[in-house]
């Protein structure tokens, strides 16, 4: 090896020495997979479509293949192909609503009714049922939501809750796309049963252990009905 | 013609050695601070929105539970972000003529969905998935903060690769029973260390794997 060829080794270990700092530096640029050429996440904004929705909308006036057999009452609430009667308030005659649950409601089902009822139902109609919700109390100036205690909806068949989460009624928006599960709006609706009997039970049927919670007035009062999700009991409190 | 440099000077030369540490120790000091800062990691910076959303408003004043608008935690990778339908859902009712709910009533209108600024975002090669986070017994607040204080939201953690191992590496300190998950306020007990192994046992949580790259990365 001769003295030129050390000089340029040195050299070029020199310029590779030299240029580590600028390494670290590009290690920071990372680009390539920070970003990638895809829709990451259903919610990203589209620059294809021209309402920047990366997510699209079902072509109206089709379904898909395994969606909705629309005769099935566990899917509508109704009666399948029952003449008749009009049932809804808005002029839309529906058909009629079943008064059975399609499957044999559990303890499962009325627990997951109520965490369903809790998140969507409650803001308006209230824990409770009674139409007393936050958002209600606050805002509803024309109208207020139903109070489940009455006698209307306390003789309501049961296929008239599915159908009205489903589809919306008054000035209540359709929930299914909140609660996209046909089991889980059958739930609301046992759990909406729950409600109404819990109002008009007679003390007869509270269990001893409970009792205490009914005639003990005050103290305790931070609601063990929904245990777990305080700020649909305390109310929001500030 | 004086001597330029003292003998003293040669304690100077000596010292002076010390900036070769010094120097560069405190370039990659101020390089940590940097990617550290919230000038990097937005952590604590309101992001401006469409519509001043204050989850402070909504979530703690009106109690209005997280799921009603993020609907799809529970089962899907993505939390979800409310359509104009489920804002309108209650503003159809309530203020409905204020100018700063203008853009949603617009949306709902025309279709065009309204364009959020992303207050948490992760490299497209991390797949978090939060339904199996919220099934497994993390509250919302461990990465999200106390979001129901926040009048304009803003992101709470770094959301580093280490912020994340480290729970990764030791669930037992951040697990909570399942039905505290969407409790904003939820307070770890002082006997967690314990707490936290049992519910591990019980909801199937196993450390071995939980740290492997194709958990996160694939």
């Amino acid at each position: 090896m001769n003295i030129d060829n050390i000089r340029i080794t040195f050299r070029k270990s020199l310029a590779g020495l030299l240029s580590l700092p600028l390494l670290v530096m590009l290690a920071g640029c990372h680009t390539d997979m920070w970003v990638q050429k895809k829709v990451d996440h259903p919610f990203a904004r589209s620059t294809f479509f021209p309402d920047q929705s990366s997510a699209r909308m079902p072509v109206s006036h089709t379904v898909a293949i395994g969606q909705v057999p629309y005769n099935d009452p566990y899917d509508t609430g109704m009666i399948p192909n029952a003449t008749g009667v009009s049932v809804t308030e808005t002029g839309v005659s529906r058909g009629r609503f079943v008064n059975a649950f399609p499957f044999k409601v559990t303890k499962q089902d009325l627990l997951r009714g109520q965490s369903q009822f809790n998140i969507y139902c409650s803001p308006c109609h209230g824990v409770l049922g009674d139409g007393n919700g936050m958002v209600a109390i606050r805002g509803f100036v024309h109208q207020k939501p139903a109070n489940f205690h009455t006698e209307r909806l306390i003789k309501s068949p049961v296929g008239r809750f599915f159908d009205v989460i489903t589809n919306g009624y008054g000035i209540m928006y359709s929930y299914a796309s909140s609660i996209p599960n046909p089991r889980d709006r059958w739930d609301i609706a046992a759990y909406i049963r729950v409600l109404q009997f819990s109002q008009q039970a007679p003390l007869s049927v509270v269990p001893k252990s409970r009792m205490k919670e009914l005639t003990s007035s005050g103290s305790d009062a931070s609601n063990p009905v929904v245990s777990g999700e305080p700020y649909t009991t305390s109310g929001g409190a500030q | 013609m004086a001597q330029v440099f003292k003998p003293s000077a040669n304690h100077l030369a000596r010292l002076s050695l010390l900036a070769f540490v010094i120097i560069p120790g405190g370039l990659v000091g101020a390089g940590i601070a940097v990617s550290r800062s919230p000038w990097n990691t937005n952590v604590n910076v309101p992001l401006n929105q469409p519509v001043p959303f204050s989850h402070e408003h909504h979530v703690n004043e009106l109690g209005i539970d997280c799921r009603y608008c993020h609907k799809t935690v529970e089962n899907s990778p993505y939390a979800g972000m409310p359509s104009t339908h489920t804002c309108m859902s209650c503003h159809s009712q309530v203020w409905t003529n204020s100018p700063l709910l203008k853009p949603v009533r617009e949306s709902y209108k025309t279709g065009v969905p309204l364009v959020w600024n992303r207050v948490t975002s992760l490299p497209d090669f991390v797949y978090f998935d939060h339904s199996i986070h919220v099934r497994k017994g993390i509250g919302c607040d461990v990465c999200h903060g106390q979001v129901n204080h926040m009048n304009i939201t803003f992101k709470a953690k770094t959301f580093f690769m280490a912020w994340c191992l480290k729970c990764h590496r030791d669930p037992a300190k951040f697990i909570r029973p399942k039905n505290q998950v969407f409790n904003m306020e939820y307070r770890y007990p002082p006997d967690q260390s314990t707490l936290g192994k049992e519910l591990m046992i019980s909801y199937h949580v196993h450390k071995n794997g939980l740290t492997d790259c194709s958990v996160c990365h694939r």
